[in-house]
């Protein structure tokens, strides 16, 4: 008993974050977690308000409220608010905040970057923020069509902050992805197998690996389309070569699995929830998964369906159409495993219960009109029409809103230690679901009626006038709810009852805890044996506080957790974590700097905030790791562990490259798909010259990268031995990567390449680049690695610099190869 | 005014009423593409109630029934007839359908040479060609002219941005793109007025860039694309002079003539049923009222101010192209 005691104090002390300024080097998940959560609540109350502007200025015809100026700002900001700087970061705020806990663990994978992933989305989000207070908001459709977003018809501004600002936003939700990814594999209970692991887990690994390759292609048109505005290379120019159908490729390949990012977390919760409101086990669990992975492979077949009136071969149509409808069978596994569950159970009501029911009704109505919008035909009528805009507030309202409200009334115990009252929260859910049906079911009418989307103002008598009275009356009905239930939490946080453990008898990990949790989540890691721990044995959290698991005393002041095996579960090392750090911050701010003067038309000086964030990240490199191999740890359950934070292939960083270099893979493939497609399709093409690429220059390049490789991967397997050949060979390589991306860089000047005449110029140049780039960044992560060496932070264990050296190089060649290949290919044809 | 009385003789009376109230519903059918949509558009609204019910009372009867009671149906049934049979036996039933009657829709020989209209959209309004009439081809905006009865082939294209050529009581509709040429096939079975509007968002004045899609008995087509033809050719008088002083730099007053095209055509003007890309009825007094207020009425749009020019010419102007 006073073990532990001592533990606890020693493990508060550990945990313990700064106050005042240093704040901002917190790195906590829970702390993070929250962070995010109120920021995108924040942004959820400016989009709400986006929402009333748009709808007092439907509510009657040729309405003198706002003019068009003002509600093209409006309603495309009312998108974007919603999808980036709500929708995505709150589902990133609630998986930070939970996983660890739901998981049994102390913390995740890579705090800092998660605290990275944050302040480039407060920063992003007030870049877009600030612009619509100035108003030279984004007015061109949150879906940025060209050439409508071109610098020929939109010339300020206001298209430059949404290509700037959401690919800030954008980069954070990669780095979440990441995080994601790489903790939920990794940072797990003891004997937490994937089999036995809670459905939110599945949910949320599938959304962030959906994340990591679902975001890079609009990532990567941003870019090319904010090039073409600054530089005015033509990608999507039809006069010179370009076309304006590839940016909506690269847009719908990013935007459709979107809308499965922000559904799947939300079935996490409904999941989640069910089966404590049932007072029953999921049913079907493993179909459940099937249905989870499922969603998230169709997910990437399917975004032709928003560009079924552009005019495509039939063909295409019919294949889009089918993987359209066919999405919906996972779905319809899903909501069915629900009901079964239900009926297996003794279920309760409550106030969780009643917003998933309101989740049940609209998300099946919004997920039937989906399977209506996928038959080509019906779809060419209403296409752009207020159906859609009813459809996707069905589906995302429904699919989103109401399971996390759901979520909301369910955790809020779990972070305040107090209960919600009654009254209040079904007052508030009632006029949220009334106002809701009435905003937008009659829109579908509307819809029908001939109404399209993004029209500022409309005449009398076209029969569109009640119905869309009735939409802004139910627009403002179901605010009031919003307001109410803001009203409720704000209440529950100050008279709630107070909750010392567990108020729902759930059986997952995060209720074994003390409420309201501290910092360091469990006394001691839990060691779990079925997929409900708190069932399967409810006296854990007792034996957890009792210090009777795994990595109870804290040692040499160190923040640990456990890492296990991906599949199994089985303890295979102990994670040491950085604690509070500045570079996260530093580095977000340079990227602030970078964007803002790129946004401001200072070019030259953009750079300038690059380099901010490469030294930051140097230095955040440089604080991981120690200048001493460790000492195996005993683990407090009989077994001895190695600390693996940065040592061998269980290292979590190795695996962070990985995941990391398949984001920017699809960034490559998205390039290199936008290339085909101009080839095979685009306007004016062929161009008028092909780029001569000698066999000569080819084998030129291949020469210099392949030793780069080579040695690269040499100095890993020799890292063991002498310290001077380790040197040259790593040094070596960083040669080989300063050579190949001058040889790169060269590459569109020797072969003439004039990026503004030709939508093919321009694309090789990029093409060239991006090679250059990366074996610029080789030989700076191998002179890296070979000056930690030099400085003792690299050994024959800890060897996470030369493992990274080594992978990015392997990245290196192999992406340098594929684009000099699809570069000489048309030359060679020809 | 005239065109539109002759019109509505033609339609069936009940749907003209109908029509009326809603202009631009796709569920007032016209055309057999716009038919065959709604038709499946009610299958699929009272089949969607149908399945939301069936869920909805599943899911309360679950909460709501007594649990001493034997559950009625086994989670395996639930899964595979709920979750799997039912949706996969309604999206095969679908997608054939959709393969059947999308291709039906598409431009295709059906053994009747279609009548072509050649439209280039611009922000804000529509250029309209008709490159198969006499002495082709034969430029007008904002207002296309065709049979009734007959397949009609739009043949679309974009100067500008991406805008979306819709008429709802006909069909769907289709995107007009930079650098890319998409044909629309419509069919109006009756002689009648059709609206249209742009779908796709275009920019300040995507809510102003109506049409009007007017069908004629062939032989009454022929007479009024004759008379469009012979419009904007008394090259007499101020207001003619006035108008090359100040508006032939963007307009043709040529029926015959497409360029300049950076504003509508405006040979036949007086023949239009609107102003304004379909906004404002055309009556007299109208033109004038735009040369003076075009920045309140379309605010936005791309024609230059002319409060600097002497009112009597802009008076001079207006009439002349009344007048033609």
């Amino acid at each position: 008993m006073t073990l532990s005691h001592i533990n606890i104090a020693e493990l508060e002390r550990v945990w313990a974050n700064p106050s005042g300024w240093r704040r901002l080097t917190v790195v906590n998940h829970s702390v993070i977690g929250k962070r995010f959560l109120v920021t995108a609540m924040f942004f959820f109350a400016v989009g709400g308000v986006l929402a009333m502007l748009i709808r007092a200025q439907l509510a009657t015809p040729d309405s003198a409220f706002l003019g068009h100026a003002a509600y093209n700002q409006v309603f495309t900001m009312h998108g974007t608010v919603m999808m980036f700087l709500f929708a995505i970061p709150a589902i990133e705020g609630l998986a930070l905040y939970l996983l660890p806990k739901m998981l049994g663990a102390r913390d995740l994978a890579f705090p800092r970057l998660s605290a990275f992933g944050y302040y480039c989305y407060l920063f992003g989000g007030l870049i877009l923020l600030g612009a619509l207070v100035f108003g030279v908001a984004p007015d061109s459709g949150w879906f940025m069509y060209t050439p409508l977003s071109g610098a020929v018809f939109t010339p300020g501004i206001n298209a430059d902050v949404w290509l700037l600002g959401i690919t800030f936003v954008e980069i954070s939700a990669i780095a979440i992805g990441v995080e994601l990814c790489v903790s939920i594999l990794r940072v797990r209970a003891a004997g937490m197998s994937l089999d036995r692991m809670p459905l939110f887990g599945w949910y949320l690994l599938i959304t962030a690996g959906m994340i990591i390759v679902g975001f890079p292609p609009l990532i990567l048109g941003s870019i090319l389309l904010e090039v073409e505005r600054a530089f005015d290379w033509p990608f999507f120019d039809p006069t010179r070569g370009g076309d304006p159908l590839l940016w909506q490729h690269l847009f719908w390949l990013f935007g459709h699995p979107e809308v499965y990012i922000i559904f799947l977390p939300a079935a996490a919760i409904v999941s989640t929830l069910i089966p404590v409101f049932a007072r029953h086990a999921i049913v079907g669990y493993t179909l459940l998964v099937v249905s989870i992975v499922a969603t998230g492979f169709i997910s990437f077949g399917l975004w032709v369906h928003h560009m079924f009136t552009v005019g495509i071969p039939h063909l295409a149509l019919v294949f889009f159409s089918a993987a359209s409808m066919l999405v919906a069978l996972p779905t319809t596994v899903q909501v069915f495993a629900w009901i079964a569950t239900l009926y297996a159970g003794r279920p309760r009501l409550s106030v969780p219960m009643l917003h998933l029911f309101g989740f049940l009704f609209v998300f099946v109505f919004g997920g039937l009109t989906g399977v209506m919008l996928a038959l080509v035909p019906f779809n060419w009528q209403v296409h752009d029409t207020h159906f859609v805009v009813a459809h996707l507030h069905y589906v995302l309202v429904g699919g989103f809103l109401f399971p996390l409200f759901a979520g909301l009334y369910y955790w809020l115990p779990h972070v305040t230690g107090r209960m919600s009252s009654q009254g209040l929260g079904v007052a508030a859910f009632w006029l949220i679901f009334g106002g809701f049906n009435l905003t937008f079911f009659g829109m579908h009418f509307t819809g029908l009626l001939g109404m399209p989307r993004r029209i500022y103002t409309y005449q009398s008598e076209l029969g569109w006038d009640l119905l869309n009275l009735l939409s802004s009356l139910g627009g403002f009905v179901m605010t009031i709810g919003l307001g109410l239930l803001v009203l409720d939490v704000v209440m529950h946080w100050r008279f709630g009852r107070r909750v010392k453990r567990d108020p729902w008898q759930a059986g997952t990990l995060e209720w074994a805890q003390a409420l309201p949790p501290p910092l360091y989540n469990f006394v001691s890691l839990p060691e779990v044996a079925g997929r409900d721990p708190l069932w399967d044995d409810p006296d854990v959290a007792a034996k957890l506080e009792r210090g009777e698991g795994r990595l109870t005393r804290p040692r040499e002041g160190w923040q640990e957790t456990l890492l296990v095996a991906p599949m199994s579960g089985r303890p295979d090392g102990v994670l040491r974590l950085p604690g509070p750090s500045w570079w996260p911050f530093v580095a977000a701010v340079g990227l602030a700097g970078f964007f803002v003067a790129f946004l401001l038309g200072a070019y030259a000086y953009s750079p300038l905030g690059l380099l901010v964030t490469l030294w930051a990240c140097l230095r955040w490199a440089w604080d991981t790791g120690s200048d001493a191999d460790p000492d195996p740890l005993d683990s407090g359950a009989g077994e001895s562990l190695t600390v693996h934070d940065v040592a061998g292939a269980q290292a979590p960083g190795a695996l962070g490259l990985v995941f990391t270099l398949v984001a920017n893979g699809t960034l490559l493939a998205s390039l290199l798909f936008g290339y085909g497609f101009l080839w095979t399709v685009g306007p004016d093409w062929p161009p008028e010259d092909w780029m001569e690429l000698s066999a000569l220059v080819v084998a030129g390049l291949a020469v210099l990268l392949l030793p780069g490789w080579w040695a690269a991967r040499r100095a890993h397997a020799v890292r063991g031995g002498d310290a001077a050949s380790l040197q040259r060979l790593l040094l070596g390589a960083t040669l080989a990567g300063v050579l190949g991306a001058l040889g790169f860089f060269l590459l569109p000047v020797l072969a003439e390449l004039a990026p503004r005449t030709h939508a093919y110029d321009a694309i090789a140049t990029v093409m060239a680049g991006y090679a250059g780039f990366h074996a610029a960044l080789a030989a700076l992560l191998s002179g890296w690695a070979a000056w930690r060496h030099r400085c003792g932070r690299v050994s024959a264990l800890r060897d996470l610099d030369l493992r990274i050296a080594r992978g990015f190089w392997t990245y290196t060649l192999g992406t340098g190869a594929l684009i000099l290949t699809a570069l000489a290919l048309p030359g060679m044809l020809a | 005014m005239f065109l539109h009385e002759s019109a509505r003789t033609h339609a069936a009376p009940l749907a003209a009423t109908a029509a009326e109230q809603t202009p631009f519903s796709a569920l007032a059918p016209a055309g057999p593409a716009a038919a065959a949509i709604a038709e499946v558009w009610w299958w699929m609204f009272w089949g969607s109630l149908v399945v939301l019910a069936l869920v909805c009372v599943l899911a309360l009867h679950a909460v709501l029934r007594r649990s001493d009671r034997p559950v009625p149906l086994s989670a395996r049934t639930l899964i595979l007839g709920g979750g799997i049979a039912l949706p996969l036996s309604v999206i095969t039933v679908l997608l054939f359908h959709g393969v059947r009657s999308g291709d039906a829709m598409l431009p295709q020989d059906v053994g009747v040479e279609p009548f072509r209209v050649e439209v280039t959209a611009r922000q804000w309004w529509w250029e309209v060609r008709y490159p198969d009439v006499d002495g082709a081809p034969l430029f007008d905006a904002n207002e296309l002219l065709v049979p009734a009865g007959r397949p009609i082939d739009i043949v679309l294209e974009a100067d500008d941005v991406i805008h979306s050529f819709w008429v709802p009581r006909l069909g769907g509709k289709l995107d007009a793109i930079p650098g890319k040429t998409n044909v629309l096939r419509l069919t109006a079975d009756e002689p009648g007025v059709y609206r249209g509007l742009c779908a796709e968002f275009c920019g300040a004045q995507h809510a102003r860039m109506g049409f009007h899609l007017l069908a004629f008995e062939p032989e009454e087509l022929e007479g009024r694309l004759g008379a469009r033809a012979e419009a904007g050719l008394d090259r007499e008088g101020a207001g003619s002079q006035a108008f090359a002083q100040h508006c032939a730099a963007c307009h043709s007053a040529d029926g015959r003539i497409g360029e300049p095209a950076a504003g509508p055509n405006l040979a036949a003007v007086r023949q239009r049923r609107h102003l304004v890309a379909g906004w404002l009825q055309n009556e007299p007094g109208q033109l004038r009222r735009w040369l003076d207020d075009h920045q309140t009425i379309k605010p936005g749009n791309l024609m230059s101010d002319f409060s600097h020019v002497d009112p009597a010419e802009l008076d001079a102007i207006a009439e002349w192209l009344e007048g033609q």
